[in-house]
């Protein structure tokens, strides 16, 4: 027996197939974790959103045109979602682990540091934990616009129509996003890498 | 709006990317060797994009996909959480699980039990009470009608031709009294209408206020003092009953058995009681046709107990309320 499409099973969960939703949810919710993971930078907003994204598809299911593409529907709400929970962050103003206690400096101390588990790893698993660290950090100099456009298109590989419907934009706006934070991104990794080059210095 | 950027630019990030089918890869290859610009591009891109591979999300939840579902199975029964992710049947099609339970719809019913037992009687004894009200409202009226009359006519009630020897079972003439009332307008016809009696209904405009139409049970929930001849002058009567619910013992017209109906109450208001309006105006609400010390039956002539239509008070003092 062939494989069922996404909205093959939709059609079949709307129908009553008990096992429909189960297989949308098995087929889809690791790959929305590690999107909502990236957007977010929280592993409890993307169970979380993980969770409310699919409890939306349920819930709507009945109102999805089932002649468009299942997968940018889910990923669009779980986008919203993801945009939600960090509005919502920002009103709390949370401190992240690995922000500066106190000042600008770039050498300052940050609560990351402060942890007990700094056990100090070989040389060359320091340069990748290193490059790992610039690349989370020049991640995190990027606006969520920029991020959520590069994540969905680099790691998710959605072309840009797909993006332009996940991300309720037009198709030019994808592509002038996409290529702003690639060239963000890298001008980022840059700054970050010279950073850890003085540090080391 | 967002400024244009050249097509080459996207073509170079999908290939750094690995999504360029077959024709535009090779048509791009073909390019990247022509021109080193384009090269040298591509390289910046890839530079870029190459560090992202160790940005690894961390692995979900184990219990991912069950959470998801247990998620949307608390949302659709908040109390009914089972140890499978979804029922049989979920969604909306045949096998779906109920809205609720068994011992839920037993205690919903014993709840809507509970609540018609409570409230049901008393909205029915509110409605019971409401009627008995207006009831005792219309003889308000239907005395503020005789009052008027009588300023106008010598201290006279209404009589229409009632006199000794008149079959007031047959041609019902104290029913005629009260239609006086409606055709010279001192009471209005919906005043005749007791709301406890459904069998009844207003008397429409054309026959309230015609001198030749039949004063007919059914426009009339009141009996009326029988009268045999002109009734004036009622200052030494004021304690007698004038006008009442409609009289059990002569419902219908015909003579019941006024043994076993003697003491029973007026049709209307469940039989529990009945509405008397008194020579001076005052209303009573009675719950027996047995009225005072002297122990006087408003429905009967003295204690004669056969009646063939032609009966009249024994007394002045006499209350005998008949149609």
């Amino acid at each position: 027996m062939s494989r069922r499409t996404d909205e093959q099973l939709l059609a079949d969960h709307i129908r009553g197939d008990p096992e429909a939703f189960r297989l949308i949810v098995t087929r889809h919710s690791r790959e929305l974790y590690d999107f909502v993971f990236r957007f977010t930078r929280s592993s409890a907003a993307a169970d979380d959103v993980v969770q409310e994204s699919f409890l939306q598809v349920h819930v709507s299911a009945d109102r999805f045109d089932l002649s468009r593409r299942f997968k940018p529907w889910l990923f669009t709400i779980g986008a919203n979602k993801a945009r939600d929970w960090l509005r919502a962050r920002s009103r709390q103003r949370e401190v992240a682990l690995d922000a500066k206690i106190a000042g600008d400096d770039d050498a300052g101390q940050t609560f990351l540091d402060l942890l007990a588990d700094q056990a100090h790893a070989p040389g060359q698993q320091m340069d990748v934990e290193e490059k790992r660290r610039a690349v989370r950090r020049g991640i995190d100099r990027l606006p969520p616009a920029l991020c959520e456009a590069l994540v969905l298109a680099y790691f998710h590989q959605f072309t840009y129509k797909e993006m332009a419907e996940i991300l309720d934009i037009p198709l030019g706006t994808v592509k002038s996003r996409l290529h702003a934070a690639v060239g963000a991104f890298g001008r980022a990794l840059r700054h970050e890498q010279k950073k850890g080059q003085n540090l080391s210095d | 709006m967002a400024p244009q950027l050249p097509a080459i630019y996207d073509l170079l990030f999908d290939y750094a990317i690995g999504r360029l089918d077959e024709e535009a890869r090779r048509d791009l290859e073909r390019r990247l060797r022509e021109d080193p610009g384009l090269t040298d591009e591509l390289n910046k891109i890839r530079a870029i994009l190459e560090p992202l591979q160790t940005w690894a999300a961390p692995p979900p939840p184990a219990n991912l996909v069950d959470n998801v579902l247990d998620r949307i199975e608390q949302r659709r029964f908040p109390r009914m959480v089972a140890g499978s992710a979804l029922p049989p049947g979920e969604g909306r099609g045949v096998g779906r699980r109920p809205i609720i339970s068994l011992p839920e719809l037993v205690a919903l019913a014993a709840c809507i039990m509970f609540f018609v037992g409570v409230f049901v009687p008393s909205l029915s004894r509110s409605r019971y009470l409401a009627k008995r009200a207006q009831c005792t409202s219309n003889l308000a009226s239907i005395f503020s009608g005789l009052q008027s009359y009588a300023q106008a006519n010598d201290g006279c009630l209404p009589n229409a031709g009632m006199r000794a020897g008149v079959n007031w079972l047959r041609n019902s003439p104290n029913r005629r009294n009260l239609h006086i009332l409606i055709r010279v307008h001192l009471v209005r016809p919906d005043a005749m209408i007791c709301p406890s009696r459904p069998d009844h209904q207003v008397m429409p405009p054309e026959q309230a206020f015609s001198a030749a139409s039949v004063a007919d049970r059914r426009y009339f929930s009141y009996d009326m003092q029988n009268m045999a001849g002109p009734t004036c002058n009622l200052q030494d009567r004021l304690c007698v009953p004038v006008v009442s619910d409609a009289n059990p013992l002569f419902e219908g017209g015909r003579v019941h058995g006024v043994g076993n109906l003697r003491e029973a109450n007026t049709v209307a208001h469940r039989g529990t009681g009945q509405n008397v309006l008194f020579a001076d105006g005052h209303r009573e609400w009675t719950t027996s046709p047995v009225l005072g010390s002297g122990g006087d039956n408003i429905w009967t002539a003295g204690d004669v107990t056969t009646y063939e239509g032609t009966e009249v008070q024994l007394a002045a003092t006499d209350a005998f309320l008949v149609p």
